[in-house]
């Protein structure tokens, strides 16, 4: 089966089954540090990508399914400015995933912080503010973080991961205007 | 693994007819959703005898969300994300909540309403919330004289949690009431995809009426080894008056126990136990919810 599509901004021909997962296909066609297990399925959550832009587990999508699609792994995320607040809210925490979680987990990270900023882009004159709206979603944070079965780091260390990498974000915003 | 292995042919229909008629064409054939369990369980997937797959995502009536005064409907391939996104002030607090920790997001995207009704061997958590909150189902069936028909949620799966119309009938939409009770539990204990052994899915909803519980729904599911749904259990609940004595909590949680345990043989012990547990929690809600009034 021919399939047009986009991966990391280049317009590829795959010549796949049309039933193989995209975890396979990316692993085939450049080993990559992002994409490197497959676990058949097994949610072990580490073969996050994006796909039209919602981060998506690549083992669960299969190859006729992407036809048109635009693919983002974690080396052409990297190459984005949203990598930088990411990667410095790491830093800054003092923590960093093993290197089998670290492209998944920060594509997760990079989900629920856009997730974030979409609600606050429709609550801008609310009296909430950014804060009590990341306190608010909490559960929503904990669960999306729990899809990645890794446990090299603690949940609650990424939330301050996620909180740093928000004010980062939202500084840059605010300088913008 | 995969190459190698047969490739089949994939089929995009645009309209439930011709999906319908693409799977009277090849019975061997199989509907894909989201494809969300499917290609979670390799064992599912790497079968030599599906030769085509018919892809429902083209498919628009499927796709659909209205809402009248009385319902909210949706077809069966809206992502349950959407279904939480669109139909949120519909839905009411509770269930919103409940169908918010279905998984997480980034697999609600891709999973859709109908794909976790109809997978094949398992039961998730919306099959329990549609059931307890009295959800009705289309089903469009193979057969050439059969209409579609509307069933509620319960009806569609056996004990063990099968769906019975699997190779017969289509499900097209669902239907909610969105006239909720006051009361409303929605627990999972576990993960029905990483460890369905352990996992415990259990769902309530009642109104009080004077002295005792009324209009009762409870449904219980163990995802691999079951699916409860007994009015006769809710009938022994509504006869007993509130506040439930912690005595007759223990009877009544042992009796829903030894119940399962019956209809239920492939659950496990810890299974049960969980469940007693989670009963007698909201039994004990139920009295604070009733002395607080």
């Amino acid at each position: 089966m021919k399939i047009n599509c986009t991966i990391d901004g280049k317009k590829e021909i795959l010549k796949v089954p049309p039933t193989q997962p995209l975890s396979h296909i990316l692993m085939e066609r450049q080993p990559s540090f992002s994409v490197s297990i497959h676990c058949k399925g097994a949610y072990c959550g580490n073969c996050i990508v994006n796909v039209n832009g919602n981060a998506s587990l690549s083992c669960l999508v299969p190859a006729f399914k992407l036809e048109g699609a635009y693919i983002m792994t974690f080396e052409g995320f990297k190459k984005t400015r949203f990598y930088y607040d990411i990667e410095n809210a790491y830093e800054r925490k003092g923590i960093r995933p093993c290197p089998q979680c670290y492209a998944s987990r920060t594509l997760i990270l990079e989900s629920i912080l856009h997730k974030i900023e979409k609600e606050n882009h429709y609550k801008v004159d609310s009296s909430v503010d950014r804060y009590s709206q990341l306190r608010l979603d909490k559960d929503y944070i904990y669960r999306e973080l729990s899809l990645n079965a890794c446990s090299c780091v603690n949940i609650s260390e990424l939330m301050g991961v996620i909180e740093i990498a928000h004010t980062l974000r939202s500084r840059r915003s605010v300088r913008r205007y | 693994m995969f190459v190698g292995i047969n490739t089949p042919t994939i089929l995009v229909p645009h309209s439930i007819g011709e999906a319908i008629n693409n799977k009277k064409k090849n019975p061997n054939s199989i509907f894909w959703a989201g494809g969300t369990f499917i290609m979670g369980s390799s064992e599912n997937f790497a079968q030599d005898n599906i030769t085509e797959i018919i892809s429902l995502s083209e498919i628009s009536e499927l796709c659909r969300i209205s809402r009248t005064d009385r319902y909210l409907e949706f077809g069966s391939m809206v992502p349950i994300q959407r279904l939480l996104d669109k139909g949120a002030f519909a839905l009411g607090e509770n269930t919103r909540k409940a169908v918010g920790r279905i998984a997480s997001s980034i697999i609600r995207n891709q999973a859709t309403t109908g794909g976790a009704l109809c997978a094949n061997g398992r039961r998730f958590f919306l099959s329990a919330i549609l059931s307890v909150l009295d959800a009705q189902a289309e089903l469009r069936f193979f057969a050439k004289h059969s209409p579609s028909k509307w069933y509620p949620i319960y009806k569609i799966y056996d004990r063990d949690g099968n769906f019975i119309f699997k190779d017969k009938a289509l499900l097209t939409r669902i239907r909610i009431n969105t006239e909720y009770k006051p009361y409303q539990f929605f627990r999972s204990i576990g993960s029905p995809m990483r460890n369905p052994e352990e996992t415990v899915i259990f769902a309530a909803q009642f109104s009080i009426s004077q002295t005792n519980i009324s209009s009762i729904h409870i449904c219980t599911i163990f995802p691999n080894a079951g699916f409860h749904v007994s009015t006769d259990f809710e009938n022994k609940i509504k006869a007993l008056p509130l506040p439930i004595s912690p005595l007759n909590t223990m009877q009544v949680a042992d009796l829903y126990g030894k119940e399962l345990r019956t209809q239920h043989p492939k659950a496990t012990d810890l299974q049960i136990e969980k469940t007693k547990r989670i009963l007698i929690a909201i039994l004990i809600e139920a009295n604070s919810a009733f002395l607080a009034n």
